[in-house]
Order: C-alpha cells, then sequence, then structure tokens
C-alpha cells in the first residue's frame, strides 16, 4: 500500500514535468508569428506593424505604433498657469496638447513655433508692442479657432491685477495662525507667474481674430516667454457662462471675471471631456489616475502630424524600478535621476540608448552677507580661493558625465551661446592667495590653525544644505576639506527644511542649493538686487541696479547678453555667490524608436510628435 | 451577539476622533506641504505666491480651526481635495480597489500556503519537507523586499519574457527536470515513510485530487503561455509586465483582460506570497506542534478515531485559533496597502496613496486614509471574535 502511494508521488511529479516538455513542444508551432522579441538581446527588430498590434490601437502605415514613457510623477492639472496645480510631470503631457507662441528648443534658445504662429514679433519698441499672426487654420480640436480671445485670456489670468475680497479678512494688520497678514483682497484667478503679463497695458484683436497686438507699460524683452501653453478660452467662457471673455474688464472686477477666474483657476484639474482638449498634435484618450495617461493623435491638427498612434505616459513612481522595466519592454523612454551605479546599469544593457547632459539646474552655494565674517568681500573672495572646484566636479560628477566642467557664470550655461567664463582670478584653488586676502582683511592665524578676527573670533562657518542629500554632504566635505588648509573652518549644518524654512528667513551661513537657468534673464533681477524677493544674502552692489534696469529693456539679444555677462563679472569680483557645476539628466530609451532627445526646460517630450518607432 | 457588535462597532467613534486627532497634530507639525517647498525653491517665486498657496491649503488659520474644518467636512461626507486638486474620495475608493486585487489574491494565498506548510511541518517534524520549508521560511521571511523584488524582477520577467515569446525545451532539459522531479519526490516521500505513524488517507481522494490538480495546471499554463490566444499573439508587450497593474489602455474581452490583469499580478503575488506564506507557517507550525502534543490529542487517539480526524477535528481547529489573530491584523491592515510592494512594481494602491500624501504633507489625504484604515482593522478584529466563537464553543460573545 505504502509503495503504491509512494509511487503515485513520484508519478506526479514526473508527470507534471512531462507535461511542461510537452507543452513546450507544442508551442514553437504555434507561436512563430507573434512578434519577435523586444526586451532582450541583440536582435530587438519589431516590424512597424507589429508594435499597433496592442487591441484598441489601429496600425497606420508609414509611422504608427506605440510608445510608452515611464513618468515618475502623475499628470495632475491641464492648467500648469496656477500656484497650486503647477507641476512639471503635467508638462510633460501638456507639449504635445495646448498651442505655444514659442517653443523651448533643448540649448535654450526659443523658437517661433510655425505650425500655428505665422509671425510674432517688435513693432514698435517703445511703448513695446509685439503683434503675434497667428495661421487661420489653427483650430482647437473641437472646431473653435485658437485666436485672440485665448491669448486675451493669457493676458487677463496671469496679469494679476484682478482681486476680490477675501472672506477670511475681519480687521486690517489681523495676523494669521504663522503671523502673515491676512490679505483684504484675494486673486481672482490663482496665476502661478505674473512675470511680463503684468506689465502688458492692452492686447488688441484684428477683425478676424488672428492677429493679437499687445502693448506693454514697460519693456519686457523676455516677451518670448509669454503666451505658452495657450488654454481654449471658449471652454473657459462656455463652463463659466460667460458671453464674451473680451469684454471682461482687465482692471476692475466683475461677477463674469469672478466667474471666468473660477473656473480658470479650479475647472481644469484632471482630465474632462469637452474640456482638457487639444490645440496641438495629441489629444487626450483616457487618463487613469495612478495608472496611465493615453494620448492620441488629434485629428484636428491642422499641421504635420505627429508620427506615433499614441504616447502612453505609464507611471513609474519608484525610479529605481525604471531601468528594469525599459530592460523589460513594458517602457521604452526613461528619464531616471543619474548616479554611478544607475549609468552603469543602463549602459550595460542591451538594446538600449542612453544620454547624459550637463542640465540647467546649477549647484552653487551663497555666501549670507549678514554674517559678521561673510559681510567682508575678502573672507568670501578667499573661500572662493581655498575652494577646489575642479576635484569636487571630478570626485561627484565625472563619475556619471565623464567631461562635465566648472560652471563660471551665474546667467547662462555652457550650452548657451552667450556663456562666458567671468571667474577671472578665482578659476583655480590658490591657498597661499586666500591667506593673503584674509590677513590683509586684520584676520590672525591662531593656535589651533583657523584664522581670528581683530576681535578675536574664530573663523568658522556653518555649510547649510538640505537634508538628506549625500551629494551635497560630500561636496561640503570636500569644500572643508579644501578650506581647512586656508585655516578656515567649515561644518556641515544640514536640515530637512534648510531650503524651505531657513533658506527664505535667511537663516545660514552659507548655503549650498540650486538654481534653474532659463532662457528667460529678468528672472535673475529678484536674486542678486538689493530687495528682491530672493535676495537671500542681503546682496546689495549699487552698480548692478542700473546694469539690470538696463538689461531688462535691451531688446537686442546681443547687446543684452552683455549686460548680463558685465552683471555676472561684477558679481565675480564682489563674490556675492559661487556657482558649482550643473546637475545631470539622462533619457535612455529602447533601439526600437528614434528622435528621442532630452530638453531641460521643456521635458523629454518636446519633440514626441517626431518620435517614431523604427523598423 | 448582537449587542456584542454593536458595542463591538460603537468603540469606533472614540478610536477614530483619538486618531483622526494625533495624525492631524503629527502631520501638520511635520513641515511646509510640498507644493510650498517646493515653490520657494523656484526662481521667480514672489511673497504673494506662496502666501496665496498658504491660503490656499489653509495652512494660514490656526490649527483648531483646520482640524474643525475637516471634521465638518468629513462628517457629511466631504473628505476634501488632495493638494494637486483631486478629490479624496473618489482617488481613495479607486486606489482601495487596486489594493483589495493585489493583495486578496496574494494574502489568501499565503494564509493557505502557510497554513498547510505549517501542518504538514508539524505533523512531520524533523523530515527534510519539514527542515527545507523552515529553511525557506527564515530566508524570505528576511530578505529584504526590494532585493527579492529585483530578483523576481531580473529572473521571472526580463530573462523569462524573451522565452515565453518562443518557447522551447530542450530534450536533455526536459528529461533533467523528470530526474530531478523524481529525485525529490522520492526524499520527500523516504523521509515521510519513515515517519509514518498512521493510516494514509484514501488513494481514491489524493489519487482523484492530483489527476485534478495536474489537468487544472496544464490547461492553465498551456491556454496563457502557449495556446495560440488572442491575448498573446501579437501582443508586442512583454508577457510578464515588472511595473504597472494593467496595460494602458488595454481594452478586450473579459478573457483577454483577465489575463492582462493576471500578467501583471505574477510578480507582486509572487514576492507578496513568498514574504507573506513564511510567516504563517512558523506560527501555524508551533501551533500545532503544542495541540497535536496535548492531553486531548492523545485522548483521541486512545478513543481509536482516525488519524486524519484527530488531526483535522481536534488537531488544526485548535492550532487555528492563535493563527486568526494574526491573519485578522493582517487582513485588516489589507487596506493600509504593501507599502514597498506597491512601489517596487508601480501598483497604484492604498501604499501609494499613502506615501503621496505624506510626501505631499496634506492632513486631509492622510486623514483619510487613517480613517478608512483604522476602520477596517476593528471591523477584521471584530471578524477575528466571532470566528472564535465558532471554533471554540467554550469562547462566548456575550
Amino acid at each position: 500500500m505504502r509503495t503504491t502511494k509512494r509511487s503515485k508521488f513520484a508519478a506526479l511529479v514526473v508527470g507534471l514535468a512531462l507535461v511542461a516538455g510537452a507543452c513546450s513542444d507544442d508551442s514553437d508551432s504555434t507561436t512563430t508569428t507573434a512578434a519577435t522579441d523586444q526586451t532582450g538581446g541583440g536582435d530587438t527588430t519589431v516590424a512597424p506593424g507589429d508594435e499597433t498590434t496592442v487591441p484598441g490601437t489601429d496600425p497606420v502605415s508609414g509611422g504608427g505604433g506605440t510608445v510608452t514613457y515611464a513618468a515618475e510623477q502623475e499628470y495632475v492639472s491641464y492648467n500648469n498657469g496656477t500656484a497650486d496645480q503647477n507641476l512639471f510631470a503635467s508638462t510633460l503631457v501638456l507639449n504635445m496638447l495646448l498651442p505655444t507662441a514659442y517653443i523651448v528648443k533643448p540649448d535654450l534658445s526659443l523658437e517661433l513655433w510655425d505650425e500655428m504662429m505665422v509671425s510674432a514679433e517688435v513693432t514698435v519698441e517703445d511703448p513695446q508692442t509685439v503683434e503675434y499672426v497667428v495661421k487661420p487654420e489653427a483650430v482647437w480640436s473641437d472646431g473653435d479657432p485658437i485666436d485672440c480671445d485665448d491669448f486675451y485670456m493669457a493676458w487677463l489670468a496671469n496679469s494679476g491685477k484682478l482681486e476680490k475680497p477675501n472672506p477670511d479678512f475681519t480687521t486690517p494688520g489681523e495676523l494669521d495662525a504663522d503671523g502673515n497678514e491676512i490679505p483684504e483682497m484675494l486673486p481672482v484667478f490663482n496665476t502661478a507667474s505674473t512675470t511680463g503679463y503684468d506689465s502688458i497695458e492692452s492686447v488688441e484683436c484684428s477683425e478676424d481674430g488672428k492677429t493679437i497686438t499687445t502693448v506693454f507699460a514697460t519693456p519686457y524683452p523676455d516677451w518670448q516667454g509669454m503666451f505658452g501653453a495657450l488654454l481654449p478660452a471658449h471652454i473657459v467662457e462656455a463652463n463659466a457662462g460667460v458671453d464674451d471673455i473680451m469684454a471682461v474688464d482687465t482692471t476692475a472686477t466683475s461677477a463674469d471675471a469672478e466667474a471666468l477666474g473660477d473656473f480658470w483657476s479650479t475647472g481644469f484639474v484632471g482630465v474632462t471631456e469637452g474640456v482638457t482638449i487639444s490645440g496641438a498634435w495629441y489629444e487626450i484618450d483616457s487618463f487613469t489616475p495612478g495608472q496611465d495617461l493615453i494620448l492620441k493623435r488629434n485629428e484636428a491638427f491642422w499641421g504635420t502630424p505627429g508620427n506615433l498612434d499614441n504616447i502612453v505616459f505609464l507611471q513609474v513612481p519608484d525610479a529605481t524600478q525604471q531601468p528594469a522595466a525599459l530592460e523589460n519592454g513594458d517602457v521604452q523612454v526613461i528619464t531616471p535621476q543619474p548616479n554611478p551605479d544607475l549609468v552603469a546599469q543602463i549602459e550595460g544593457m542591451e538594446g538600449v540608448t542612453s544620454d547624459i547632459t550637463a542640465g540647467t539646474t546649477w549647484e552653487h552655494y551663497d555666501f549670507n552677507q549678514a554674517n559678521k565674517h561673510l559681510a567682508k568681500v575678502e573672507v568670501r573672495q578667499a573661500l572662493a580661493l581655498c575652494i577646489n572646484r575642479q576635484e569636487i566636479v571630478d570626485t561627484l560628477v565625472v563619475p556619471i558625465l565623464p567631461d562635465a566642467q566648472v560652471l563660471n557664470n551665474r546667467m547662462y550655461v555652457p550650452e548657451s551661446p552667450d556663456y562666458a567664463d567671468n571667474s577671472g582670478d578665482f578659476a583655480v584653488q590658490d591657498i597661499d592667495g586666500a591667506k593673503a586676502l584674509l590677513e590683509g582683511a586684520g584676520y590672525t592665524m591662531g593656535d589651533d590653525d583657523v584664522y581670528v578676527d581683530a576681535d578675536g573670533e574664530r573663523l568658522s562657518l556653518r555649510l547649510g544644505r538640505r537634508d538628506p542629500n549625500p551629494r551635497r554632504q560630500s561636496t561640503n566635505e570636500l569644500f572643508a576639506e579644501q578650506c581647512a588648509a586656508a585655516g578656515i573652518e567649515l561644518t556641515d549644518d544640514p536640515a530637512e527644511d534648510m531650503n524651505a524654512v531657513r533658506l527664505p528667513a535667511s537663516d545660514y551661513d552659507i548655503i549650498l542649493f540650486a538654481w534653474v537657468s532659463t532662457p528667460f534673464q529678468s528672472a535673475n533681477t529678484s536674486i542678486y538686487s538689493p530687495g528682491g524677493d530672493q535676495n537671500y544674502n542681503s546682496i546689495d552692489i549699487p552698480e548692478l541696479t542700473d546694469l539690470f534696469a538696463q538689461a531688462n529693456a535691451e531688446f537686442d539679444p546681443a547687446a543684452r547678453a552683455d549686460l548680463m555677462n558685465q552683471i555676472d563679472t561684477i558679481l565675480w569680483e564682489n563674490m556675492a555667490t559661487l556657482p558649482l557645476f550643473q546637475f545631470q539628466n539622462m533619457v535612455a530609451f529602447s533601439d526600437t524608436v528614434s528622435g528621442v532627445e532630452f530638453n531641460d526646460p521643456a521635458g523629454v517630450t518636446w519633440n514626441a510628435n517626431e518620435w517614431a518607432i523604427t523598423a | 451577539m448582537f449587542r456584542f457588535v454593536i458595542r463591538r462597532l460603537l468603540v469606533v467613534i472614540p478610536l477614530l476622533f483619538a486618531s483622526s486627532v494625533l495624525t492631524f497634530m503629527l502631520v501638520i507639525n511635520i513641515g511646509v506641504p510640498k507644493k510650498i517647498e517646493d515653490a520657494m525653491a523656484k526662481p521667480n517665486a514672489s511673497k504673494e505666491q506662496i502666501a496665496s498657496l498658504r491660503r490656499q491649503f489653509g495652512i494660514d488659520k490656526p490649527p483648531l480651526e483646520r482640524y474643525q474644518n475637516w471634521v465638518t467636512g468629513f462628517v457629511k461626507g466631504d473628505w476634501g481635495k488632495n493638494q494637486s486638486g483631486l478629490e479624496i474620495k473618489p482617488l481613495l475608493w479607486e486606489r482601495m480597489q487596486v489594493t483589495v486585487r493585489l493583495l486578496l489574491a496574494a494574502s489568501i494565498m499565503s494564509v493557505v500556503l502557510g497554513v498547510l506548510i505549517g501542518i504538514i511541518g508539524a505533523i512531520r517534524q524533523y523530515t527534510a519537507f519539514d527542515y527545507s520549508m523552515t529553511f525557506l521560511a527564515f530566508l524570505f521571511f528576511s530578505i529584504p523586499a526590494a532585493v527579492l523584488a529585483g530578483f523576481l524582477k531580473e529572473a521571472g520577467a526580463i530573462q523569462l519574457n524573451p522565452w515565453l515569446r518562443e518557447p522551447s525545451m530542450s530534450t536533455t532539459i526536459t528529461v533533467l527536470l523528470a530526474l530531478f522531479g523524481l529525485v525529490s519526490g522520492f526524499l520527500v516521500m523516504r523521509n515521510r515513510y519513515k515517519y509514518e505513524r498512521e493510516r494514509p488517507p484514501s488513494k481514491l481522494l489524493t489519487g482523484t485530487l492530483a489527476g485534478l490538480g495536474i489537468a487544472a495546471g496544464c490547461v492553465l499554463v498551456f491556454a496563457l503561455v502557449w495556446g495560440g490566444n488572442t491575448y498573446r499573439v501579437g501582443n508586442p508587450k512583454p508577457l510578464i509586465s515588472t511595473v504597472g497593474q494593467a496595460t494602458p489602455g488595454f481594452e478586450g474581452s473579459f478573457w483577454e483582460t483577465s489575463q492582462d490583469y493576471f500578467w501583471h499580478m505574477v510578480l507582486p503575488t509572487t514576492a507578496l506570497v513568498l514574504i507573506g506564506f513564511a510567516g504563517y507557517s512558523r506560527y501555524m507550525r508551533a501551533s500545532m506542534l503544542d495541540v497535536m502534543t496535548s492531553d486531548y490529542v492523545r485522548t483521541a487517539r486512545a478513543k481509536g478515531l482516525k488519524e486524519s480526524r484527530v488531526t483535522g477535528m481536534h488537531g488544526v481547529r485548535n492550532a487555528l485559533i492563535p493563527l486568526i489573530t494574526i491573519v485578522a491584523l493582517d487582513f485588516g491592515a489589507l487596506l493600509s496597502g504593501a507599502i514597498i510592494t506597491e512601489t517596487i512594481f508601480g501598483w497604484a494602491g492604498m501604499g501609494r496613496f499613502f506615501t503621496e500624501a505624506l510626501t505631499e504633507k496634506d492632513p486631509r489625504s492622510l486623514l483619510a486614509f487613517v480613517m478608512v484604515t483604522a476602520v477596517s482593522v476593528v471591523v477584521f478584529n471584530l471578524i477575528a471574535d466571532i470566528i472564535y466563537a465558532q471554533l471554540d464553543p467554550r469562547i462566548r460573545l456575550d
């Protein structure tokens, strides 16, 4: 009896094994018609037609197919211009959706979007008048023309001039729980930025609505950055119950303006049929929060249609899982934050192309001049001399990006044609020079090899940084080590709320953080002029005020770049802040996809209409 | 019984109040919302803008007022919006369904597998089977989920998918597999024979079950992987996915959609079951060993009861009682999602909801999460208490 049982079990095992084997033998004949594997292995060729056979999509000859992008964060809102909904993840989707006057190219240059625009130019310099001409055939996906009312709404919403009473306001000067004054008025349109639009005095339309003339009260040379990601005014009108947005007064708040403002500020969250329509290559096919967003071709698009049938944004929130998803073929394009391990992992994959570039976000040390030592220009200069920025770059950046270089300009990144090395004497480390400067400023070497000033106070400074951030920690450690040789004591000062709380409160000695370089130079004004909203370092260089005023009124790009470089040179001499290096960006994509190019300001999807499945 | 249930359900009210106050206080003290933090780190951020964001998220108001606002809304069914402006209630509902889809199957499989292995391990103590299961249990229990997931993705998807596209098995491998099965089967059986004390279960029953198992397994494997099925043929997507809970935009018949779900579930479910069964099997084994050496089991044997009845009615039933507590707690916590597994496999369930809310430092989302999970824990503990009474007549509820 026992023997029988034993053999039964053995038979079961053998049976399973044989069944598995048998099943597999069968399969060879039945599956040869399936598409070739596109995940691993050298031959990753997939015929264009095969890519499109996911049920629900139709193959299109001479293009078509689906490309899936691994999105770390999720699309949130169709209106990225609101202060609360503004999110880069939405930009990645909206790039293919919303019409825009100018597009930002990977090298930070601006190019007229000639699919929609006939022209856009400054016709009069004083007062600045810009005339936009939109192609007659440009329409929203619901057939409504893209024209003046859309431009008018962008101005109305972003100028920030319309206000409504704050229901929480009772008496003037009353403070809220955090000690901030409760404002009497609130903005009608909850805009993220009024820059540029607040300088516009009027927006006029031609008879056919396709020519838009904007007149500025004060000159704004960065005007090309305006009227990007235009929203459909007719949709806002319809949902707010307003007949004609052009009739809404831009200086005094009316009931109509409030209705428009309410919808503009809150009505575009998520995806709504008939609301989140398209004015460019693709339109939203479906959105499953937490999972994916799918774009399909906009049939009403008047220009060159996009290559792909569908672009899928698959949410992969854990960036460390993106390489595996790429290798497995779940996604075809990823843009992870590069680190040496990740770079090695991706470069080791077959059938995957990767590209690492220096980006527009750049790391820098800021010297808080409210500090007794740092108020002295000699101390700031000595710090810039004792640091070895090349060593920092070699240690921290070169392992990721072999040709990384030290950044020597606060206004431009090396990728920009206007970049100039303004570092002068501060290009390389000079310990003796640093010591000489300190001694010239009345510092004497103390017993513990740290300088003391005339009052006997040690030259000991804290290096603030956000925590946790391993790279910034290493940067601070290197800086401290390098400057110890020059008799300056630097200590790491990590804090979780460094950027959010202590930076705006100027509660630091020296701080390590990053700015984002944009094509719009007027943004620098508030960082380096006295009283500027982001001048956390108490920088006060009288000659800059004038230079900034000149630069912000200069329409000739070359002359403007020249002024900005002059400002930068003065900032180097004054050693207000010290730029270090640019962050790195990475894009990796399957060899089955072509046309992918990283674009730091606009996001990798900036040219997704040109992506294609390669045979 | 009825009064017991009502009493237990009423406990929920003070519990929700206390946990909501605690959560609220903790969240508002972990810092400014991420949106504001991000806004401040941008060039061009004006003070007005930041003030407007503060108003938007209501953090300019005193804590008491904020809490009151939340409670009034919550009781009325208005759970508010998260900081991206999405309504919390439908979002939470959506995430709950995903989590249940992921965790329910995995939890049931873990419990069933854990209990079975625990029982066999106890009644076949110190056999090769027991030793190897103990080893595996400790291995999977101690291995970090991320490492296990990384291994599963590499072996179970990246390496396996190309083979699944065009599967073939050489004769050598087939023979080797069969030999491996024979040898391991023989080893297990030998030990089993050595410690055999009782009459084996009916041959007919085991034979039929085994046969049905093989047949079902083969049909399933054949249909899913190798059959000329419409989901697989011509679909460029890799069969086993490493991320996501479904193919974006996938449309098909019920059979095809089910397969789509299934192939997305394979890896995360395997990871969860491997980690989950380990704990249950150890608890069950210990509990079962304890029961099987007790006096009443000896009495039952002395009465001449069939061994299957001794193990089943007197052993397993009593050994299950302590396990019920753990299982109830785990099922109660099921709605909290599996944070690590969901993150690694890119599923948007309750775990994702929680991590997102915490990153955004959003009190409203976190409060909604805590409310839902607290109720679920209470309900499952209630169920556990009712099951105790069913398993052990000595336990009275009222």
